[in-house]
């Protein structure tokens, strides 16, 4: 009789240890989410804060300054405030769609007659 | 005879118990084992870093402002409490501005510089060629 009782006794034991068993695995995991998820949140900031933005916005003034006069053309206003730009370039109205899209994406072309050029305007992300 | 059947069944039983006891025993062992890696797991996690950006010191504006202004003639430099503007009144020193801005980014390169405001043109309303920049000091912080 009493060793039926050590043997119940010894059951009750052993679920008590599955059930710490599974809250072990259960916060395993919880602290792998955790780091996993801290560890991406810091590369994002990270990657936000990496580099000089200005000189970024500085860069992209300085290439759209010589590509655009490379087609006869000229940029006539640049504008940034924090990391978006803003320019405009008037250049000769023969200059083809490919050129112009190697300036930069979504660009609006304006024609004006009256001097044969094309008005480009856009606006422009700076990562 | 009953009396013998009687005794194997206790015998049994009691060996049954004596070998649960035993795997319960080391069961118990490599549960509190486990307990013990996953609390010193959790302690030694690494607490959450946050990123701020503080401003500059306006004193850093001031002083290269003043470093830059005796040997960039042709370009002003004008220092503010919260930033500072690199200016050329003149449109043709496009090239002494833009190294003027590079320069003075360079002076203080321990900051993270952006651009508040940048105009070039001759439609930009104060000067042909303005850059109003400021800076910022990367720090962590435990959040």
């Amino acid at each position: 009789m009493s060793g039926l009782a050590f043997a119940v006794f010894a059951a009750f034991n052993l679920s008590q240890i599955v059930a710490r068993d599974n809250r072990a695995a259960q916060d395993t995991a919880e602290i792998t989410n955790a780091s996993r998820g801290y560890e991406r949140e810091l590369r994002t900031e990270l990657g936000h804060v990496a580099g000089q933005p200005a000189l970024a916005v500085i860069g992209r003034l300085y290439s759209l300054s010589r590509i655009v006069p490379e087609t006869g053309g000229a940029l006539s206003e640049f504008r940034a405030e924090g990391d978006t730009v803003k320019w405009t370039a008037e250049v000769p109205d023969w200059v083809s769609n490919e050129q112009i899209d190697s300036y930069g994406p979504d660009i609006q072309r304006t024609r004006l007659p009256t001097t044969q050029k094309l008005r480009l305007t856009a606006v422009e992300k700076i990562q | 005879m009953k009396i013998g059947r009687i005794s194997l069944t206790a015998l049994v039983v009691w060996l049954a118990a004596l070998a649960a006891a035993v795997y319960t025993s080391n069961a118990q062992d490599a549960s509190m084992d486990r307990m013990r890696v996953v609390s010193a797991a959790r302690t030694l996690m690494p607490r959450p870093i946050g990123l701020k950006a503080d401003p500059a010191p306006a004193e850093t504006y001031r002083r290269i402002a003043n470093d830059l202004t005796a040997t960039n003639p042709k370009v002003d430099f004008l220092a503010t409490p919260t930033g500072l503007i690199v200016r050329a009144s003149d449109a043709g020193e496009y090239v002494a501005w833009m190294l003027a801005v590079t320069t003075a980014i360079a002076q203080a390169s321990q900051y993270r510089w952006s651009i508040k405001e940048l105009c070039a043109g001759t439609q930009c309303p104060s000067a042909p060629l303005s850059a109003d920049l400021v800076a910022h000091q990367i720090q962590t912080e435990i959040k």
